[in-house]
């Protein structure tokens, strides 16, 4: 695992210590977190209604995952907190090899995703779905994403703020 | 610590299961052959793919902060009269996902049943182009192409798909 990897990890359980309470406390935060994980479960709803998983289950038999090997790079320590946050059990290894960090036995073990997993289809999901039902988890997926960003704009300069208060504190 | 609460946390153990959850067991049929590809019976053609491909990044828009790094995936496909694509089997398992270079050259022999198939070979390269935190998947080669054949028992024959039925 790169170094980078591990200290986003740390960095995420050791905001998750200090803040997670506190996060969950505010009013506001905790809307906007309850609001992005319903955002996900709907993806997770209409992927699942579109038949998606059954594409990527035999793909993934046959060959390897294309969930490949650094994309777990693009998850930083604020995208962890929130898993964190949303109750995901973050590993302390990866599981497989060839394959992102966060890719296990039963698929990613993450649920608040980077941008890049939630908008790669491949030629064969896109054929699969046709025009119409691309669109419509295209749709979906942007309402997630949405929902994510509008958590990230409060969330991370909440953070920003309260460890310049205990800098300040400290001094 | 608490996470968002116990009804958080039911949602989240039925996201694991929803979405991009493989199952556990098709992991271990994995390693039994090449589960999710038709089977090509006791005598099958064999087809050659012979792919050399370029990226193209001036698909890209002049402004997109692309990684310079191209993977590509790609497959051979029979295609169903419904319209569906079931994954042909390689003779020699090779990995055909997130290949790393900005060429793509391949040899891949796949084992097809006898008879007359429509084939369609599909690939796909792509890059991470970056929006401040946000990455996304940008294609900078795809190709498309359906093959009709008529194949006899153990008969061995070569594709070329041609970088000019790319479509972007």
């Amino acid at each position: 695992m790169a170094a980078s990897m591990q200290e986003a990890l740390a960095e995420a359980q050791r905001l998750q210590a200090a803040y997670g309470a506190a996060i969950l406390g505010d009013e506001r935060l905790r809307g906007l977190l309850s609001a992005y994980q319903e955002a996900i479960v709907q993806t997770a709803a209409l992927t699942a209604e579109l038949a998606v998983e059954r594409i990527c289950v035999a793909c993934a038999a046959r060959d390897a995952v294309c969930c490949f090997t650094g994309v777990e790079k693009r998850y930083d320590q604020y995208l962890l907190l929130i898993n964190l946050l949303l109750g995901a059990r973050l590993p302390l290894e990866a599981e497989l090899t060839d394959s992102c960090f966060f890719c296990g036995s039963q698929g990613c073990k993450l649920l608040a995703k980077n941008s890049f997993c939630l908008n790669f289809f491949c030629p064969e999901i896109r054929q699969a779905l046709g025009a119409d039902n691309l669109a419509r988890l295209l749709r979906q997926v942007g309402q997630e994403l949405s929902a994510q960003w509008e958590l990230d704009r409060v969330l991370i300069p909440w953070l920003w703020q309260r460890q310049a208060q205990e800098t300040e504190q400290g001094r | 610590m608490q996470a968002l609460g116990k009804q958080s946390k039911s949602r989240g153990r039925a996201m694991a299961l929803g979405a991009w959850a493989l199952a556990a067991a098709l992991w271990l049929l994995a390693g039994c052959g090449q589960y999710g590809t038709l089977d090509p019976g006791p005598n099958p053609a064999k087809v050659r793919v012979l792919l050399s491909l370029q990226e193209d990044r001036n698909w890209l828009d002049p402004w997109d902060l692309a990684q310079p790094y191209t993977r590509w995936d790609w497959d051979l496909y029979l295609v169903q009269e419904d319209g569906r694509l079931i994954a042909l089997r390689t003779a020699r398992g090779q990995s055909l996902k997130a290949i790393l270079g900005h060429k793509l050259e391949q040899d891949v022999v796949f084992l097809v049943p006898p008879g007359q198939r429509r084939l369609r070979v599909i690939v796909h390269g792509y890059v991470e182009v970056q929006d401040g935190r946000y990455y996304r998947p940008v294609d900078v080669a795809y190709l498309n192409q359906d093959f009709q054949v008529n194949l006899a028992p153990g008969q061995e024959i070569t594709l070329r798909p041609s970088a000019q039925d790319r479509v972007k």
